[in-house]
């Protein structure tokens, strides 16, 4: 009877003995437009102070500065030397656009809305494509969790932060993000763009746009990556996209890359490389895996230049630059890895590739040996807290959290400042 | 390995000692500790541990009693241990605390070691006991512990926490510096940790029921 007792004792203290744990944190409180409102918001306005640049495009003499869901500053730079703001396209919930033929595709929330730019003064919503991102939500400054949402009260357009405490498992892991979704990595950061980031088909006008960026064009086909699906657009009827199946990607997709038929991923946890030459069904050819970070690529040639950072966003401890041979892209391979600060967008023009990187400032590699340029800086501009760059034929336009600069690197030895637009 | 060979070591010697557990005390106060190898009517022989033989006449001793080994006097004390602890989860522990007795009844002491418990943490605490018959060769004692629980290993977002313990157990004297332990009780911790990817700050709050084996040397 005592050992019945005990035993009884010890079990009935070993079930008591339960951990308890808590997360205290700070959640995100979705706020609601009806889609009434949200959907009639789109105007063109005069010029406006810029407040969060979040990527920058280029077409034609026009650049385009995408302020992060709030809308696209028209800016004519004409003379780069004198860009001049021509107005704000007030389009709530933007964070990427692609152009052609004088059609801006861009995403506002959960639409994809297409606008005619032909007149760059009166750009027209000539058509939207209603619910096509589902579960887009405004760009969030931490990666707090998002509370319940319900659809039928409109769309999330804001956010409170509130305070919250519940119990979970304790034996969480603490690996993981489990909120990295569509527009949790496009916090901040910007593209770098390669001086051919859409690839054209014949007669089309397309323009340039940056690294980071969730969207593509290639060929007759726009690409857009959101909460894990990767949706091509058809453009057969340019004002009219018309969306194909989506395809799932099950990482986390920070910027698309085109190059030829294929689309090159800069994920969290590596690089991605798709062929798209069927459009409606992008087919996975290979991978290369890194540490858990931000990941922005860029494709040059037989290469494809890779930053490696991070941050509380990514994770991770490794700040890099990968060269990545892709002469093969079933078998693409690191060649090379090269330490860095903190490397944000990066872009790479001819024999010159520039690293945005962090506090370290812009710096200017010879890339005329692709798997040794991390061996070779040029130079290096402290002063210059880039996030991202558009080198473009002796031209490079770079945003930062100060600003638009832009700089005539014609002569690598004396580069010059052509002029800036200060936040 | 070491702690192993010291373990065997103190065991066999506590055997070894065993054989002299008789004490001869005098009329004078002094005591005798050995072996009674013989009898007669008017003296005792005894032969002490070093293999010398002592005669005392029976009107020189006081009386004969079984040597006792206590350890509860004043002096300090370093006490590794070993526990398991369990309850949702299980998790391992080793300890060393260095202290001092101030008398037969307590005892408290600074201790240092390794707990995995929800992560692996270095936990830095006081201990104390208090000795419920310490004139006894095994002694009961009850035991507490309180201190901080410092991370092992990423400091950014590991901040540890505070942890307590209560106890019973026994203590058993092999001589008068060493003692054999084993103790029963409860364990506490509440930690605290910061999520990377989300900044959230998690606390935990654990629970579970220690058993202890451990050595009291002094």
């Amino acid at each position: 009877m005592k050992k019945i007792l005990s035993i009884l004792i010890v079990a009935v203290s070993l079930i008591a003995c339960e951990d308890k744990t808590y997360r205290y944190s700070t959640v995100y409180e979705p706020v609601y437009t009806s889609y009434d409102e949200f959907r009639s918001s789109i105007a063109f306005l005069p010029a406006q102070s810029i407040e969060r640049l979040g990527g920058l495009y280029l077409y034609q003499n026009y650049l385009f500065l995408i302020d992060t869901d709030k809308g696209i500053h028209f800016v004519d730079n004409s003379n780069p030397s004198n860009p001049i703001q021509t107005g704000f396209l007030n389009v709530p919930g933007v964070t990427g656009i692609e152009i052609r033929n004088n059609f801006m595709y861009c995403n506002s929330y959960i639409d994809l809305v297409t606008i005619d730019i032909a007149a760059l003064n009166t750009p027209m919503e000539v058509n939207r494509i209603e619910d096509v991102f589902p579960l887009a939500l405004p760009v969030r400054e931490a990666n707090y969790a998002v509370g319940d949402i319900d659809k039928s009260k409109g769309v999330v357009t804001a956010f409170n932060e509130v305070e919250s405490k519940e119990e979970i498992d304790s034996h969480t892991s603490w690996g993981g993000c489990l909120t990295c979704e569509f527009s949790t990595m496009q916090t901040m950061e910007i593209a770098t763009f390669d001086a051919s980031n859409s690839v054209p088909t014949s007669g089309n006008i397309g323009g340039v746009s940056g690294s980071i960026t969730k969207f593509a064009l290639v060929n007759d086909h726009l690409f857009v990556y959101d909460a894990h699906v990767l949706t091509p657009f058809s453009l057969v009827d340019p004002t009219a996209p018309s969306p194909q199946l989506g395809t799932e990607i099950w990482r986390e997709v920070e910027t698309l890359f085109p190059h030829d038929h294929y689309l090159f991923m800069g994920t969290t946890t590596g690089m991605l490389i798709y062929d798209v030459q069927n459009p409606s069904m992008p087919t996975y050819l290979s991978a290369v895996n890194h540490v858990q970070a931000c990941d922005p690529v860029v494709v040059q040639d037989d290469y494809a230049y890779v930053t490696i950072r991070s941050n509380s966003f990514c994770g991770g401890q490794v700040n890099q630059l990968d060269i990545i041979n892709i002469s093969d892209v079933n078998f693409p391979y690191l060649e090379r890895s090269f330490e860095m600060n903190n490397p944000h967008g990066l872009g790479v023009d001819g024999n010159n590739l520039f690293i945005c990187d962090g506090d370290a400032g812009l710096k200017l590699f010879d890339a005329s040996v692709p798997n040794e340029s991390g061996d070779k800086l040029l130079k290096r501009f402290k002063n210059i807290e880039a996030i991202d760059i558009i080198p473009y034929d002796g031209h490079a336009i770079i945003i930062g959290e100060n600003g638009l600069f832009q700089y005539d690197y014609t002569d690598v030895e004396d580069i010059q400042l052509l002029s800036e637009i200060k936040i | 390995m070491k702690a192993l060979l010291i373990t065997i070591f103190i065991l066999f010697s506590s055997f070894a000692f065993s054989q002299y557990n008789e004490v001869l005390v005098l009329k004078n106060t002094n005591i005798i500790r050995g072996k009674i190898i013989s009898t007669t009517e008017e003296a005792y022989r005894i032969r002490t541990k070093d293999g010398s033989e002592y005669v005392y006449r029976k009107d020189e001793v006081d009386h004969i009693e079984n040597y006792s080994p206590n350890m509860n006097t004043k002096g300090y004390f370093f006490r590794p241990s070993f526990s398991i602890a369990a309850g949702e989860n299980t998790s391992l522990s080793f300890h060393l605390v260095n202290g001092y007795q101030f008398n037969k009844r307590f005892d408290l002491g600074f201790g240092v070691g390794l707990d995995n418990l929800w992560d692996a943490y270095i936990p830095l605490f006081l201990e104390g006991r208090f000795y419920v018959n310490p004139a006894a060769r095994d002694n009961v004692f009850l035991t507490g512990m309180g201190g901080y629980e410092m991370p092992y290993s990423d400091w950014e977002r590991s901040k540890g926490g505070f942890t307590t313990g209560v106890g019973i157990g026994i203590q058993h004297c092999i001589n008068n510096h060493v003692g054999i332990t084993t103790q029963v009780g409860y364990r506490y911790a509440y930690l605290t940790r910061t999520e990377w990817w989300s900044g959230s700050i998690i606390r935990n709050n654990i629970n579970r029921v220690e058993i202890k084996f451990g050595l009291n040397i002094k």
